[in-house]
């Protein structure tokens, strides 16, 4: 399977990685961020994404860039997800978006990636304030992945 | 040129590169709202243990010759 997404560069021991959206409003230079929560665990990280803005070293993770490419910027961060996960096998990922909308998005880029990432990956979709295994038709209010090991 | 198509399969040439001379903004008051938001929704719906506990050995029983 091929699909087109941005180049990454990624940054401080491999939490942080940046990328730019190219389109009509521009190019916007976007970050995916993995925050370690060691309050929940030593393999716990929180993923956050949005437009960076280098001058306050801040994410925005409301704003929505309106360059046309939602799918290209989704499976990029997928890709970030994944090779992030390739370099620490026991980090233990939180997905949730900023908004019903993000969440949805997240959902669809799952659904997308699923079949390929469900023999090595396990994602956990939270729903009714429990912790299930992923399906398709479920919608969840955020996620856990995670690889699988022995 | 910014995009290019890739093929997602280690050792493909994942558009990835990594340095070491920054880190997070912690003070970041997104990356504190997540936190915060992460630290609520697991202490409130914990993971099942076995999340945590991949990749840990078992410890057997020793046996006597």
């Amino acid at each position: 399977m091929e699909w087109e997404r941005y180049e990454v560069s990624g940054r401080s021991n491999g939490l942080i990685y940046k990328f730019y959206s190219e389109g009509p409003k521009g190019r916007i230079l976007k970050r995916v961020e993995f925050q370690p929560v060691p309050e929940l665990g030593r393999h716990v990280y929180n993923v956050a994404f949005g437009d960076y803005n280098a001058t306050t070293d801040r994410i925005d993770d409301k704003t929505v860039s309106g360059n046309g490419d939602r799918e290209v910027i989704l499976h990029t961060v997928a890709d970030a997800i994944i090779e992030f996960m390739d370099r620490k096998p026991l980090a233990i990922i939180l997905i949730k978006g900023s908004s019903g909308s993000r969440i949805r998005l997240y959902q669809v880029g799952l659904k997308f990636y699923w079949p390929k990432i469900k023999e090595q990956y396990q994602v956990l979709g939270k729903i009714n304030n429990q912790w299930l295994p992923f399906q398709m038709n479920n919608n969840y209010e955020e996620f856990v992945i995670f690889k699988k090991i022995g | 040129m910014i995009r290019r198509k890739t093929a997602l399969k280690k050792g493909k040439g994942y558009p990835f590169w990594v340095v070491t001379d920054r880190d997070i903004n912690e003070n970041d008051p997104v990356l504190i709202r997540k936190k915060e938001e992460a630290i609520k929704s697991l202490t409130e719906c914990p993971l099942p243990d076995y999340v945590f506990k991949r990749g840990k050995k078992k410890r057997g029983k020793k046996h006597s010759s």
